[in-house]
Order: C-alpha cells, then structure tokens, then sequence
C-alpha cells in the first residue's frame, strides 16, 4: 500500500485522469473530492462490498425462483 | 416478450448486452444475453452470462415497485456512452428467497444504442441495496 500523508485542499494524483482532494478534516473524519471519469466507478468500500455479497446472493436463483433450463430466449 | 425494452437493447445492435468492467463480485462477468422468465405473469427477466450459464440474474423495471423510486436522471447520468435519454434501459436485480429483496441502490443501466451496461451506484443508504420486494397495486 503506498501512503501518503495531505493536508485540506491538498491533492493526489492517480494515474492520467484521477484527482482525490482532501476537501476537509474534521476530527476523525476526513472529506474527499474524487474527479474520475464517468467509466471509472467510485464506491466507499464499504457499499462496494455490500454490493459485491448482495450481488453473490441474487445470482443463486436456481434453487428457489426456477431452473434456468426451462427458460426460453426473450 | 416479457422484457421488451431489455431485449431490444441487445437485439438492436444485433449484440450481447456488455458490462465491460463485469459487476461487483463478477469481474470477468462481461457478456449477457436476456432470456423470458417462464411464468408470463410475473414481471421478471433474466440476465444470463453467456460464457458463465450459472450466473444469472433476475431483473425487474424499477418503476413496477411499491418503494422509492430509482432515479432514472441519476442512473443514466452515470452511465458511460449513454447520449440519448430515450435509449435508457433500467432494471433492478432480484435476490429470490422466502422474503426477496430487490436492489434499489444499484441499478443496471443499459444503453440500448450501444448495448453497453452497467451497475450503478445511486446516492442512497446502503440498506437500499436490500429493499423488500414489492410491487404496485
């Protein structure tokens, strides 16, 4: 993991197209600006691994809604 | 067709649906095809991988459910190719069970003119993710 240690309105830089500015600190809590393009997705990780399990869950469809084989093309 | 909008999102460029990044816990999960749920009555599809089978998603349009509402403007904005309002496509996954959920925090947007996809993540809290199911009367 690299660390690097900034200051409100200081910045780093990731990659050609990814800025995250520490916009404010304030106790123990730190706000952050992200500029990334639209095809880059940003998520707190918390949420992304939410998602991910969510997302692990809802595929397992067969043993409860149906079988896939019996299905036809839309 | 139970999913009209959704399956002409891929018939129109003759393609699969493509998510180019995959989706939050399927990264190599790029290409879908979209497939009739057997029961006509209910409003699901299902999103097939077509190189995984196992991996499938039920689907259904967020504006059929009895919650708050996904907002569309939101999920298209965020979207990477997407020019043209009138090409979105939103549907929200499914998680079956004896009490099944629907995410409305992470919707899949499709671009009908390019076939390209994606799960987006909307500003919301993160128990939207597991919203009951329900739809409207």
């Amino acid at each position: 993991m690299l660390v690097l240690t900034r200051r409100a309105n200081q910045s780093i830089v990731i990659g050609n197209e990814v800025v995250v500015t520490v916009l404010e600190v304030r106790g123990d809590q730190v706000r952050l600006g992200i500029t990334a393009p639209r095809s880059i997705d940003v998520h707190r990780e918390e949420v992304y691994k939410a998602l991910q399990e969510a997302n692990r869950e809802a595929v397992d469809i067969t043993g409860d809604a149906l079988d896939p084989a019996a299905v036809t093309d839309a | 067709m139970i999913d009209l909008a959704l399956s002409t999102a891929c018939a129109a460029v003759d393609a699969d649906i493509v998510f180019p990044d995959g989706l939050p816990g399927f990264p190599d999960a790029r290409r879908f095809r979209v497939r009739s749920w057997p029961r006509p009555d209910e409003p699901f599809a299902l999103l097939v991988d077509v190189d995984q089978p196992d991996v499938a998603f039920a689907v259904v349009p967020a504006g059929m459910l009895d919650s708050a509402q996904v907002d569309v403007l939101e999920a298209a904005a965020a979207h990477p190719t997407l020019r043209d309002i009138a090409d979105v496509v939103v549907r929200c996954i499914v998680t079956p069970g004896h009490a099944p959920t629907v995410n409305l925090l992470a919707p899949i947007v499709v671009d009908r003119a390019t076939g390209i996809a994606r799960q987006v993540t909307l500003d919301g809290p993160p128990d939207a993710i597991r919203t009951p199911l329900a739809f409207r009367s």
